[in-house]
């Protein structure tokens, strides 16, 4: 009988959070949150703490399965590789190589991007590889780099704790972004804000009217005493007017 | 540990302490006597809960950290077919297998405790009323020590009703539904957790619902909870979910002159049974009085 547990990382969310993996008897039977890790200090949410689940869950695939007109068959990876590359084959020699395009995940490791970028480039000969982050990061790179002067995650996670401010939008940071260091944002007459259509307006303050992003020149105001009366039950919330010319506003300098 | 992870300095004096826990957690390796040691090893700046079963390993064991060992422990009985092992003890530690033996959730013949004795800091840092386990084998047990913080726990109940609602209404808003304070329970082991059960907590509402969330929990170890404060380290939100608990068993304290942990003979007053006689003497009358006080009136149902 052995027991230990292993330093890692949340695979989830963009928090990082650090992990241990308990392993007992070489299987993995449980996490818990590091209290030491920097950024997460013992904080996890519930997809960190269920993230050994669906390891040595019975739920798994362990054949490929192949589709046969309604029906998915198990079959082996042979069969199933031969196929495939049989197939790329004879496509790329009709149609030429660049009829076959590529879709990787920003999901997976800087290795097996690196792995399918080779093939798609060396093997196939195409440059139609792509992945998610076309989508998703890469306007936002544009945008922040646009406005702040950099496309990456312009402060580090403890300076959330110095913000006096923070404005969430487009995001149900509750769930999707659990920090512990954003908790002591949310007490009464704290300053945290977060326009959203979605559905759980909490634990922030809800924003009134559109808000529309492709604006960053908003600023926060002080609370007033007539958010008593906009907002009963004593949580004051701040308010945020458009800059006078309502014109976004480019990098400082 | 402290909150943000750094290690509770710890004087001088208390440094022989880890080798005694070592001394004893060797001997009984060597012995036979156990199988396997259950404690903390600190490698590479990590601290983590680990099974030594060679002696050579012992070197690593560390007292500068805290876990709920118990946790482990019954994990590692329920895959282990048999084979004794013994296990780190600090006092919170022991009041966890004392619990967990009136469940009988646990083989104790199989466990055997090193009583580990906290530190003054480890203690003022826990806020703990009773920080050494009955058989101390390393450290010296601060007899006198209670750090347990009543202030605070007058200091809510002296708040009017109204005020307190608004208290706990917006610390357990904060809830982002982790089940971090119910993972890191020893006492937290209920293979139906009616935390999982639809009835109780709707899927998919964060926070969830006031206050039935964390009343449940909190009346379920009303008479198992040893204030460890494994469940208050685990949240992410820094709900002060301990105090919720502490309010309790104090209360138990007053009522029936009850404590958790202390002994694994002795039966909560939370179960008995009802041809007995009342449930609770002479709550009728309490409760009559507080909620008269209160200003309501009071309807009593005879059974």
């Amino acid at each position: 009988m052995n027991y230990k547990a292993v330093p890692s990382v949340c695979p989830y969310c963009g928090c990082g959070c650090g992990l241990y993996l308990e392993v007992m008897d070489g299987h993995l039977v449980g996490t818990f949150p590091s209290p030491t890790h920097p950024i997460s200090r013992g904080s996890l949410c519930i997809k960190g703490w269920s993230a050994y689940e669906f390891v040595e869950s019975e739920a798994r695939l362990t054949r490929p399965l192949w589709k046969r007109g309604a029906n998915l068959e198990p079959t082996d990876w042979n069969t199933v590789l031969y196929f495939v590359a049989e197939r790329l084959k004879a496509i790329r020699d009709r149609y030429g190589p660049r009829s076959i395009g590529f879709l990787s995940s920003a999901k997976c490791t800087n290795e097996e991007n690196y792995v399918f970028m080779k093939f798609a480039r060396s093997v196939v000969g195409t440059n139609n590889i792509d992945h998610c982050a076309r989508l998703c990061h890469a306007p936002t790179v544009a945008g922040l780099a646009y406005a702040f002067g950099s496309g990456a995650m312009t402060n580090s996670v403890p300076e959330l704790e110095e913000a006096s401010c923070i404005l969430v939008i487009g995001s149900n940071t509750t769930e999707n972004h659990p920090h512990d260091r954003l908790a002591d944002h949310q007490r009464p007459g704290e300053r945290s804000l977060r326009h959203s259509r979605g559905p759980s307006a909490h634990p922030f303050g809800q924003l009134r009217g559109p808000l529309y992003p492709a604006a960053p020149g908003y600023r926060c105001g002080p609370r007033e005493r007539d958010d008593e009366r906009d907002h009963p039950g004593g949580v004051a919330r701040p308010r945020v007017y458009p800059l006078p010319d309502g014109e976004p506003r480019g990098p400082p300098g | 540990m402290t909150r943000d992870g750094t290690r509770t300095e710890v004087s001088k004096m208390e440094e022989g302490r880890e080798e005694q826990a070592r001394e004893r957690a060797r001997g009984l390796l060597v012995s036979g006597e156990v199988q396997a040691v259950l404690g903390l090893r600190g490698r590479r700046g990590q601290v983590v809960p680990y099974l030594f079963s060679r002696p050579e390993e012992l070197q690593d064991l560390t007292l500068s950290g805290i876990y709920p060992l118990a946790k482990v422990v019954l994990r590692l009985l329920g895959r282990w077919e048999d084979g004794r092992l013994a296990v780190i003890a600090r006092g919170c530690d022991e009041r966890h297998f004392v619990e967990l033996e009136k469940k009988n959730a646990v083989d104790t013949s199989r466990v055997e405790l090193i009583g580990v004795a906290c530190a003054e800091e480890e203690a003022r840092e826990c806020g703990c009323s009773r920080p050494y386990p009955r058989r101390v084998d390393a450290g010296r047990p601060l007899e006198e020590a209670d750090f347990l913080d009543r202030g605070e726990l007058e200091e809510l109940l002296s708040m009017k009703i109204s005020e307190r609602r608004r208290y706990w209404t917006e610390v357990l808003s904060r809830c982002i539904k982790c089940y971090g304070c119910r993972n890191s329970c020893p006492l937290c082991n209920c293979v139906d957790c009616r935390l999982e059960e639809s009835r109780w907590v709707r899927v998919g509402e964060i926070p969830p619902e006031y206050p039935s969330f964390h009343l449940i929990r909190a009346f379920h170890l009303a008479d198992k909870c040893v204030d460890c404060g494994a469940c208050q380290r685990a949240c992410p939100m820094h709900i002060p979910i301990r105090r919720l608990h502490r309010l309790l068993g104090e209360e138990l304290k007053r009522l029936f002159g009850y404590r958790a942990g202390e002994d694994a003979g002795e039966v909560s007053p939370l179960l008995s049974e009802l041809e007995e006689g009342p449930l609770f003497p002479g709550l009728e009358e309490e409760v009559t009085r507080a909620v008269e006080a209160a200003g309501r009136e009071v309807d009593v149902i005879e059974l």
